[in-house]
């Protein structure tokens, strides 16, 4: 039988975990990725 | 094979993409443990994606198509590495989970014990409670049964609690456990990662 307040507390700890990167912003990386990638299917190898 | 849908609809597609970044990140953190090796592979995943968006329907899930794609691409390079003998998993292993003296749990604690689940049940836990999704969406993004979803689940809480040190009021008492625990709620705890 598990607990309800800890299942409680896990799923909140679950979400903070979870939301800890979800709101960060977007690295540049991933912009920049986008940005480059071409707007038409090109022949790929 | 030029697509005309594919470019009549690439900026929307992509604001689209860009917005689920976010999600994918979070995702990929909690598959691999580390925040390096997720960019990689949310990096892989929008590759992937732009690369194989014929197979993508116009108008269905974008969201859930991306997580399958960025979870197939976790497991195969999982057994890759297996192949490899590269000895990934032990990171999760090595950090061993100690409840602190206190009995409290901080987020430190409860990450590591997050990375000692196995990865299908860590997968299942995030899709259903914490990215959002219905366990039908979970379970087409991971390739098996709704029944198997509820199960990894139902066994990855169980697990999680065991790791965590409190196995069930019964056995810890109901008071002590619990409100440790409870009195923690929003204490943030140490946001090292």
């Amino acid at each position: 039988m598990l607990d309800r307040a800890l299942q409680a507390r896990i799923g909140a700890m679950l979400r903070e975990v979870y939301a800890d990167v979800a709101k960060a912003p977007v690295p540049d990386r991933f912009v920049a990725l986008l940005k480059a990638l071409p707007d038409e299917d090109k022949p790929r190898e | 094979m030029r697509t005309s849908r594919v470019s009549s609809h690439s900026p929307s597609l992509k604001q689209a993409m860009l917005g689920l970044i976010p999600n994918l990140r979070a995702f990929a953190v909690s598959l691999c443990g580390d925040v390096e090796r997720a960019d990689d592979l949310v990096q892989e995943t929008l590759l992937k994606a732009w690369d194989h968006l014929d197979s993508f329907q116009e108008g269905t899930n974008l969201r859930a198509w991306m997580f399958t794609i960025l979870r197939n691409t976790y497991f195969s390079e999982c057994r890759r590495r297996r192949r490899e003998a590269e000895d990934d998993g032990s990171k999760a292993a090595e950090l061993a989970v100690h409840p602190g003296q206190d009995g409290y749990l901080d987020m430190q604690d409860f990450r590591r014990a997050l990375n000692e689940l196995p990865p299908d049940q860590r997968e299942a836990l995030v899709l259903v409670g914490a990215a959002g999704f219905s366990y039908e969406e979970a379970a087409t993004i991971s390739n098996c049964a709704v029944g198997t979803i509820k199960s990894r689940v139902n066994r990855a809480r169980a697990k999680l609690s065991e790791i965590l040190g409190v196995k069930s009021s019964s056995e810890y008492g109901p008071d002590a456990a619990t409100e440790a625990i409870v009195a923690r709620a929003g204490g943030g705890g140490a946001k090292v990662f």
